[in-house]
């Protein structure tokens, strides 16, 4: 994990395409988060939209075999930028995620892509090279200007 | 995965003892519920007081919770931090639950061996 850069935050990070290892990055993230005294809520937003993405990459991307996960934050006093890449299958987000199951159905998936949908600002993706590369931003918030994360 | 039970108001209170409840722990929370629950009876009231962060996946193991228990043994959540809250609220499955603001004061029930 590195940090760089006094007015743009870096925040690099990989993990192997399992759920325990995802929790560990999820947790590191927040924890540096944290040091840059946002919002809480625009924390509680990015812990959402990566747990989903990355639980996606290793259930659906890698169906459970062996890979790697990139994540890359951004942060400037205006707003956060992210990148996830992995070399699982191709995806279509565009199909995904454009409506929530019906609550009344109980369903106990389906969920995750809405969610992502919901949060996420400028979601794009492309595959290039047998690379998947999502990318979003989350907005900060003119009010609530980011301090520099403590390294 | 830590839970307590206890009992409240003739409802089961069980206390999620845990800070996550994601897509890492979501099938072993469901077979804990099940153990939990194993002999049939009251209203179930989950306590997620000391959980800070829920996915999708740990969403959907609460309402798979509910499944197993029945129309007959409602299960109602309490103590929602608000980042919980907001996966319920985006999902609209907070109109499926009932959700109660606060814990329950609940008595401990006695380590079934």
């Amino acid at each position: 994990m590195q940090h760089s850069g006094p007015h743009n935050s870096t925040l690099t990070t990989r993990c192997h395409s399992s759920l325990e290892e995802v929790r560990g990055v999820l947790v590191r993230v927040d924890t540096y988060l944290q040091t840059t005294r946002a919002p809480s809520e625009w924390r509680e937003d990015l812990n959402i939209i990566l747990a989903e993405v990355l639980s996606n990459i290793v259930r659906h991307g890698y169906a459970h075999d062996k890979g790697w996960i990139e994540l890359e934050i951004r942060i400037n006093c205006e707003e956060l930028c992210c990148r996830i890449s992995d070399k699982g299958r191709a995806f279509n987000p565009n199909i995904m995620g454009h409506s929530a199951p019906e609550p009344v159905l109980l369903r106990e998936g389906g969920y995750g892509w809405f969610l992502i949908r919901s949060l996420a600002r400028a979601l794009r993706y492309q595959r290039k090279k047998g690379v998947n590369c999502l990318t979003f931003w989350v907005p900060v918030g003119a009010d609530h200007p980011v301090a520099e994360p403590a390294n | 995965m830590q839970m307590a039970l206890g009992e409240a108001g003739g409802a089961l209170v069980i206390e999620l003892r845990e800070t996550r409840l994601d897509a890492a722990v979501a099938i072993r929370f469901k077979d804990a519920i099940r153990s939990a629950t194993a002999h049939p009876g009251s209203p179930v009231i989950l306590d997620l007081g000391k959980v800070e962060f829920m996915d999708s996946s740990g969403l959907g193991a609460i309402v798979g919770a509910m499944k197993l228990l029945g129309p007959e043994r409602p299960l109602e959540i309490a103590a929602l931090s608000p980042g919980v809250r907001k996966v319920f609220r985006l999902t609209r499955m907070d109109t499926v639950f009932r959700i109660h603001d606060r814990s329950p004061e609940s008595q401990a029930l006695p380590v079934a061996s």
